[in-house]
């Protein structure tokens, strides 16, 4: 009877412990030089917490070696004591065989021989050892240490890095840790064969296999996050960024310090305040991940900068993918949503207007500044929803805030971009030389169909939106704007009612055209407004059906009304529309009496 | 400022002109015309580069009638209103051009402002436009509006000026433009702002604007998405 101790396989695991371990041993030199070279230009909190994760790594290869080889120590001492027993067990065995042919003799002999035969055996042939040599037991023991790699989302700090030499790092880590991982199966084989083949070897630990894994797991998850935070350098476009925006991009969940933000209950004030305590540049918010960068765009109070940054990085990638983002802005479980054929349509009606604004915002002359602004997209109600300011909304003293009525989807945001460029021409040339202007086309709310204009829901619903739009408006900038201004079109004048009438920071104009009228809540005494305009054209034949159950403007007290027919040089509307797509005169027709109106409105206060 | 490649391209378009109009004649076409006296049958048979460089010709001579009116009252620098180089909005302008829409026409706009010493918006400020708009045979249209004069003076071949003395002393000249037909109104405008390398100024003098780009030029601005 033997002793279950495979020679071969217990070789085996030695040859491949003693190379692996050889192996984790000389991958040291290239591992810490392109770590070196990652290090480079990378400064900050996160330098520290790669050159921490480096070393951690580090120490982990040498221990996993150590590891193996203490394991191999031990093997060879188990050989040994299998050699030692495999001997004692054949050495019995033939004694045995002696001692039975000595019997036959003895049995031959005699008693008067017993005692002779006796003596001599014990003396000449002594019986081995019956006792069984118990073997060392093996063990195999390491575990890999977890790696911290976020400032988790608190630090104020910053970081900056070469992205490229970051992705070398990444490149060159993930081929090392390719080539170890196959180490890593041939000793979890070897050690698989041991163990079955050499059970009378006790195993006092065997942790080291399991750890083993562990250890390039961390590796992967570090090459991952050194490519994510080397991604955010490069969307960033270079320099340093916030290291709450890297825990952000860096970490599969949003850290803490973030998250704070995306509280529902947040006012636009609170979220302004976090987000300036977060100090985020453009750079920061081009390298957070898509999901975050969606939440941002369609928060009020992020200065509009920062949120045209995030809005326009979610609009390239519906551009790119719309199934995605679709899914993502939780379009396909919503009842009453956009189809993805609209939305795709709308996505492209967007970007082609958000350019045409980019075109036009290079053409206004200072003190406006030249830039058009994407500030906010995403999903109300189901519908997409987007806002888009020629001028820059952080800065101009002259804020006008454009709100359309039915039927209104982003399809026609061109056209929309286009008359609220030919209302900042006009109004800029009405205002005094130190005026700057913005003005917002903003279709941020879900506008109703024909059939839902005499309810209120849509207004209820866009009103909330709105006055959290014109409250982030202020709280976002370190200056208020010197005036605001409100223009409501149709439905759109019924929605920007329930705004004003929730609005926290006071509008300077509220001017409705075409409107289809207040409620009795939302008449100009409710309204934190101090100036309410109203026209509205004879050849507009729709505003009056549109008005049940709700109060024209124009008949209230406390507003004031201008003409929106002809005049000398300027025309009379042709309908109800903002801006005719097919020909006709509209409210906001460059030669329309009741744009020019407008734009003085806008530029003086007054028409 | 390239005089002479813009001579050429005048003579060009003129010719084109020509010859469309010939055409149209010969068939006794009733197509409505637009600023630039072309049916939208004419515009359809033009390429980009021609509409892009009949745009060119509309924005010297956009220039010329500003300047023009601007050395009549003052010849110093005056306050841009803006950049000027864009096919704006159309399907609506000075004057019906029926079958109009967003997409298939635009116009173009200019405006310069300045401010006399000791001005506030006086009606007798206009007098000097007033005369300049009635020597050049144009018709006048005035109107007063909260304190404002303004002057208007339609050229009869397509253009629209407005002069007006604001009582913030502020005076202001715009030009406008009737509609013209395009092929497709963006097309043309991303075809010139993709070579557009202009920087426009805030204040210059009279007949001093950016060169219009040449077609050859190479396409310096993509669009962000």
């Amino acid at each position: 009877m033997g002793i279950e101790f495979d020679d071969a396989a217990a070789s085996r695991l030695v040859s491949c412990a003693v190379e692996v371990a050889l192996t984790l041993r000389a991958s040291a030199g290239p591992r810490r030089s392109t770590a070196e070279a990652a290090l480079l230009d990378f400064d900050g909190a996160y330098a520290r917490l790669f050159e921490a994760a480096r070393a951690t790594e580090s120490t982990d290869r040498v221990r996993l070696a150590k590891g193996l080889e203490a394991l191999v120590d031990q093997l060879r001492i188990t050989q040994r004591q299998a050699d030692e027993e495999r001997q004692r067990l054949a050495d019995l065995a033939a004694w045995r065989q002696r001692e039975t042919d000595r019997e036959l003799v003895r049995t031959a002999g005699g008693v008067p021989m017993q005692p002779v035969l006796d003596w001599t055996s014990a003396v000449f042939d002594p019986k081995p050892s019956s006792t069984p040599r118990r073997p060392s037991p093996v063990s195999a023991t390491f575990s890999a240490r977890t790696r911290q790699r976020t400032g988790g989302g608190r630090s104020g700090g910053r970081s900056s890095a070469d992205p490229t030499r970051l992705r070398q790092f990444s490149a060159t880590a993930r081929a090392q840790d390719a080539s170890t991982e196959q180490d890593m199966v041939r000793v979890r084989n070897a050690w698989t064969a041991f163990t079955s083949r050499c059970s009378w070897v006790p195993v006092d630990g065997a942790t080291l296999p399991g750890g083993f894994g562990d250890y390039l797991a961390e590796n992967a998850e570090d090459a991952s996050w050194t490519a994510r935070i080397a991604d955010a350098f490069r969307a960033a476009g270079g320099g340093s960024l916030a290291d709450t925006a890297l825990d952000a991009a860096a970490a599969s969940t949003l850290p803490p310090g973030l998250q704070r933000l995306l509280d529902p209950s947040l006012t636009p004030a609170e979220v302004a305040a976090i987000w300036a305590a977060l100090g985020f540049t453009d750079a920061d918010v081009r390298a957070l991940p898509l999901t975050t960068q969606l939440q941002f765009a369609g928060l009020d109070g992020v200065p509009a900068a920062q949120r045209d940054t995030a809005s326009r990085a979610v609009l390239s990638a519906a551009v790119r993918d719309p199934e995605r983002l679709s899914r993502l802005m939780g379009l396909a479980y919503t009842y009453g949503a956009v189809s993805l054929d609209q939305f795709r349509e709308q996505v492209i009606a967007l970007r082609d207007g958000l350019n045409r604004a980019d075109q036009l915002a290079g053409r206004l002359k200072a003190p406006s500044a030249a830039v058009a602004q994407l500030v906010g997209f995403g999903v109300s109600n189901g519908a997409l929803v987007a806002a888009v300011a020629l001028g820059d909304l952080d800065t101009a003293s002259n804020v006008t805030v454009n709100v359309p009525g039915a039927m209104t989807t982003l399809d026609s945001m061109g056209e929309k971009v286009r008359a609220a460029n030919e209302l900042l021409f006009a109004a800029g040339q009405r205002g005094s030389a130190e005026d700057s202007f913005a003005v917002v086309s903003w279709i941020g709310y879900r506008a109703p169909g024909v059939i839902e204009v005499p309810r209120q829901d849509r207004a209820h619903a866009g009103g909330a939106n709105l006055a959290s739009f014109l409250d982030g408006i202020h709280d976002s900038r370190g200056t208020a704007p010197r005036s605001v201004t409100v223009l409501g079109h149709s439905y759109g004048s019924t929605t920007a009612a329930e705004a004003l009438a929730q609005t926290r920071h006071r509008v300077d104009s509220f001017v409705t055209y075409g409107s289809v009228g207040f409620t009795d809540t939302t008449t100009p005494e409710h309204l934190n407004v101090d100036r309410v305009y109203a026209t509205e054209g004879t050849n507009d034949h729709t505003a009056r059906f549109g008005r049940i159950g709700r109060t024209d403007p124009r008949d209230l007290p406390d507003v004031d009304t201008f003409s929106a027919e002809a005049a000398r040089g300027t025309k009379a509307v042709t309908g109800h529309d903002m801006y005719p797509e097919a020909g006709g005169v509209g409210y906001l027709s460059p030669d329309a009496t009741s744009q020019r109106t407008i734009a003085k409105i806008i530029a003086t206060g007054k028409p | 400022m390239n005089t002479m490649q813009s001579m050429l391209r005048t003579i060009a378009t003129a010719a084109l002109t020509l010859g469309l109009l010939s055409g149209c004649a010969a068939g006794g076409d009733q197509m409505p015309t637009d600023a630039a006296g072309l049916t939208q049958d004419d515009v359809a048979e033009m390429s980009l580069h021609q509409e892009f460089d009949a745009f060119g010709d509309h924005y010297e001579h956009m220039q010329r009638l500003l300047k023009d009116a601007q050395l009549l009252v003052y010849d110093g620098e005056w306050e841009w209103g803006g950049g000027d180089d864009l096919p704006l909005i159309g399907g609506d302008g000075v004057a019906p051009l029926p079958g109009a829409d967003t997409k298939n026409s635009y116009y173009m706009r200019s405006g310069r402002l300045w401010s006399p010493p000791g001005a506030a918006g006086e009606q007798r400020d206009l007098q000097p436009m007033l005369d300049y708009f009635t020597d050049q045979g144009w018709t006048i249209e005035q109107r007063d509006i909260t304190g404002d004069h303004e002057l208007w003076g339609y050229t009869g071949d397509g253009w629209q000026l407005i002069y007006t003395a604001q009582e913030n002393g502020r005076y202001t000249l715009e030009v406008y433009s009737e509609l013209f037909w395009t092929n497709d109104g963006n097309a043309l405008s991303d075809a010139i702002y993709g070579r557009s390398t202009v920087t426009f100024p805030d204040r210059s003098r009279p007949g001093v604007y950016p060169d219009f780009p040449e077609w050859d030029d190479p396409i310096v601005n993509e669009p962000k998405i």
